[in-house]
Parts: C-alpha cells; sequence; structure tokens
C-alpha cells in the first residue's frame, strides 16, 4: 500500500467499483452490481461513469467531501465490511438505498492508475505504507534466494519490517483501518 | 448481504501455492451458484463477499493457478492443506505422515481437515525434519560423508516450505550450520533474510544460536564418533531399519 504517487503519473476515481457495471442484469436477488445504473442502457452507463470521474488533480478533495457527505460523523463505517458500511444518505442516482445493492464495492472509492508504478522508487522514497505476501509466495522466494536467485524486491520490501503486515492475519479490511489517515483526518474536518 | 449456512456450501476448489505447501481457505460454491473464497473459516455462517465470475473462476482453473476439487461438503473450521509430492513424502519418511488421506491430483496432494489438525500436522512434520537435517548434520560430522550433507541441505529445503514461523529460528541456526560446512559464503544473506522473517531478532543473537546448534551437533558427532556407531545413513541407504530421529541440543 502506498503512500500518494508521484505528480506526474495519471489517476482517474470513481465512487464506485467499475467492475460493478458488468450485470448480467438478470438476477433476482441482491447482487454486486452498481444497480440501479448497472442496468441502464450501455450509453446512459459510460455517461453516468465519465461523470462519477473524478480527475486526478481534484480526487482527494472530491473523496474526503464524498465520505463527509455520505458517512457523516462517523467516517469510520466506510471501512465496514458488506453492507454494514452502506451510506446513511441517498445518492442522486438512487445506488445507496437500492434494495438489489448490496455489495461495498458500490460505495467504495475506486482509483484507477494509468500507468506503471515503480515499485523501487516507491520503497526508495519512504511511501510504502504496508506490505504483505501470500506466505507461500513468500516462502518460495525466500527457498530461492537462498538456492542463490536474486531477490532484488523482495529483499528491499523484507527490510521495511516495521511495515510489513504479518501473514497470515492480512486482510484487506484490518489494512484499510490502519491506513489512509489523511482521508479520515480530511472526512473528520468535513463533518 | 445474507450470510450462508456452512452445511449448504460445496468446496470446488483451492488455490495452487506458488511454493511446495500451503493451508488455505476454501474456494466454495452456494445453492445460488454463485462461486466465492471464504474469507473467514471460524465464522458461524459465511458470508459470500469477494464473489468470483464463472470465467474468471474457468480461466484460473485452466491456467492452473486453481486446481479443481471433488465437491467436498463444506464444514466450519476445516481449512484446505494443499502440499507437493516430495514433502508429503519428506515428512512421512521423518515420521510424521499426516493423519489424513491425500486427494492427489498431478504432482499436488490436497486435503480439506480441520484447521487444528492441519496446524498441528504442520508444527509435528517441521519438528520431526528438523531433527532429521541435525542427523543428517551430524552424520556429516562424524563421518564426513559428503552425501549426507548434500542430503541436510535438502531437506532444510523441504522444511523451509513445511515450517511454521514460530520454529524459523531453528530453521536459520542449521542454515548457519550447514552452510558453514557447503560455502561459507552465502552464510550472510541467508542470515539477512532469516532478520527479515524472524520479529525483533538481531544479527548477534542469530550468529550466537548458529554457534550454539553446530557446537551442540559437533558433541553429538564427537560421541557417535568415540562409540564407533555405525552410520544410520548408511542403513537408510542400504534399507535397514533406523532408529527414529532425535533432537539433539534442543533449544531450552
Amino acid at each position: 500500500m502506498l503512500d500518494g504517487l508521484p505528480e506526474h503519473v495519471p489517476v482517474e476515481v470513481t465512487p464506485f467499483g467499475l467492475g460493478g457495471m458488468l450485470c448480467t442484469k438478470t438476477h433476482a436477488g441482491p447482487h454486486t452490481c452498481v444497480a440501479p445504473v448497472a442496468h441502464d442502457d450501455e450509453v446512459e452507463q459510460v455517461d453516468f461513469t465519465a461523470r462519477s470521474t473524478w480527475p486526478a488533480d481534484s480526487w482527494r478533495a472530491r473523496a474526503a467531501e464524498y465520505i463527509g457527505l455520505y458517512f457523516g460523523a462517523a467516517p469510520e463505517r466506510y471501512f465496514l465490511p458488506d453492507d454494514q458500511g452502506r451510506p446513511q444518505r441517498p445518492d442522486p442516482a438512487g445506488i445507496f438505498l437500492d434494495d438489489r445493492t448490496s455489495d461495498w464495492r458500490a460505495w467504495t472509492l475506486e482509483v484507477r492508475v494509468l500507468a506503471e508504478v515503480n515499485l523501487f522508487d516507491a520503497i526508495a522514497e519512504g511511501r510504502v505504507i504496508a506490505w504483505a505476501l501470500d506466505e507461500a509466495t513468500e516462502t518460495e522466494l525466500q527457498v530461492r534466494s537462498i538456492a542463490g536467485e536474486p531477490w532484488t524486491l523482495f529483499e528491499q520490501l523484507s527490510e521495511l519490517r516495521s511495515q510489513r503486515v504479518m501473514a497470515p492475519r492480512f486482510s484487506f479490511q484490518s489494512l484499510a483501518l490502519i491506513d489512509d489517515t489523511c482521508v479520515r483526518d480530511a472526512c473528520r474536518s468535513l463533518a | 448481504m445474507l450470510a450462508v449456512a456452512w452445511r449448504d456450501l460445496v468446496v470446488v476448489a483451492t488455490a495452487v501455492p506458488a511454493g511446495g505447501f500451503a493451508i488455505h481457505a476454501p474456494i466454495v460454491r452456494d445453492p445460488a451458484g454463485r462461486l466465492f473464497m471464504v474469507t473467514d473459516v471460524d465464522a458461524e455462517t459465511v458470508v459470500p463477499r469477494h464473489t468470483i465470475d464463472p470465467r474468471e473462476y474457468d480461466e484460473y482453473l485452466a491456467g492452473g493457478g486453481w486446481l479443481a476439487l471433488p465437491g467436498w461438503l463444506a464444514c466450519r473450521q476445516a481449512v484446505i492443506v494443499v502440499a507437493a509430492r516430495p514433502l508429503v513424502e519428506a515428512a512421512r519418511d521423518a515420521g510424521a505422515p499426516p493423519p489424513w488421506e491425500w486427494y492427489e491430483v498431478g504432482e499436488m496432494r490436497v486435503s480439506y481437515v480441520a484447521g487444528e489438525a492441519a496446524l498441528a500436522w504442520r508444527r509435528r512434520a517441521g519438528e520431526a525434519l528438523l531433527a532429521v537435517v541435525e542427523e543428517q548434520v551430524v552424520e556429516y560430522l562424524a563421518f564426513k560423508e559428503a552425501l549426507a550433507l548434500e542430503r541436510a541441505e535438502n531437506t532444510l529445503r523441504h522444511v523451509h516450505y513445511l515450517c511454521e514461523r514460530s520454529q524459523y529460528m531453528h530453521l536459520f541456526e542449521l542454515y548457519g550450520v550447514v552452510l558453514r560446512q557447503v560455502d561459507p559464503s552465502r552464510w550472510p544473506k541467508v542470515a539477512r533474510i532469516a532478520l527479515t522473517q524472524v520479529p525483533s531478532l538481531e544479527r548477534s543473537v542469530l550468529e550466537e544460536g548458529v554457534r550454539r546448534r553446530a557446537w551442540e551437533l559437533e558433541e553429538a558427532a564427537e560421541t557417535k564418533r568415540r562409540r564407533g556407531a555405525s552410520s544410520s545413513w548408511g542403513q537408510r541407504r542400504s534399507g535397514q531399519p533406523t532408529a527414529p530421529p532425535k533432537l539433539w541440543g534442543k533449544a531450552a
């Protein structure tokens, strides 16, 4: 998990996961799509997504405003699992209160990085907040390294001991709860 | 999102570990046909949180990243154990066969067992294999059989996959002892790995541990030499029965 990106790296952000637009539209019960928009015609979906996409130069401010508006005085709710973190106020498109939308991805900020991120630079610049590796993969890297293979990136990550989230207790939720303090602080100041 | 009862779930697949061993939560299918990974095997019920698109699921299976399983009934607190065949055989030869049957898929062995049993076997297998490494090192130090040293390094690789983190100190001490004999120039790199893997471990403590472990194994080798004990390694090669492996100088 990185703290910020270099200025030149382009990003785009939406207050929902784009994957939620890929809906079969045939489901009867609660599902993981961004209903009701995901059930609209494709042209309308494209238009909605374009209007909901925040540019790189203002996304942090908009994200703070978004969480402040929809999560009120308890921004921690944003990190709750499943639909426990459902926003408490209705949005103009009707996503948050739609019964067919029961998945956290329908109201989670998705930051899409539109360029390759150089992890060596991120480590050198001290921008790694936390890192974790699947235990089996990490063991494999260790064994290969001991057998003589170079371990470059893994070596550099391994030496960031304090930032390590120890496997196997790692989960996205636990990681999300311990980071992104700047967004959380911004939310509190708005609430 | 509605939770699903364990009895309504079927275990359909598992991820294949990058290395030779892993303990995973299962990939299951619910009565609605949704595929998802269980995120908490201890929970009373299961929330299908990260559903997997069937096309994506098929791609993972076709790409070898996942293995299809026979459709075991899901069970609370059960986990998938995946191990490469050589690791299972090494554990069995070390006197720590798992107390369950394996489902065999090529070179991989898979089982769906109680989480506590899986962890207990992993710990037991780690201990048994570490003891085998020590036996092989003593064999080398006592009789200078090069093959014993080669075997010790190979067994270290196996135990590295199998042992749990609480056994890492013992593992890396043995790496230190073995590499001192094989190629001391490799030790600094392995020591750096040890320092990144064992929380709050200091280099001086690691080096002291290696020295103490080496001394204990030298003592055991000396005793073996003085007694003129026949090589159990030789017995193994000739197919004669050997005594169960012992732990020499187990750290307090």
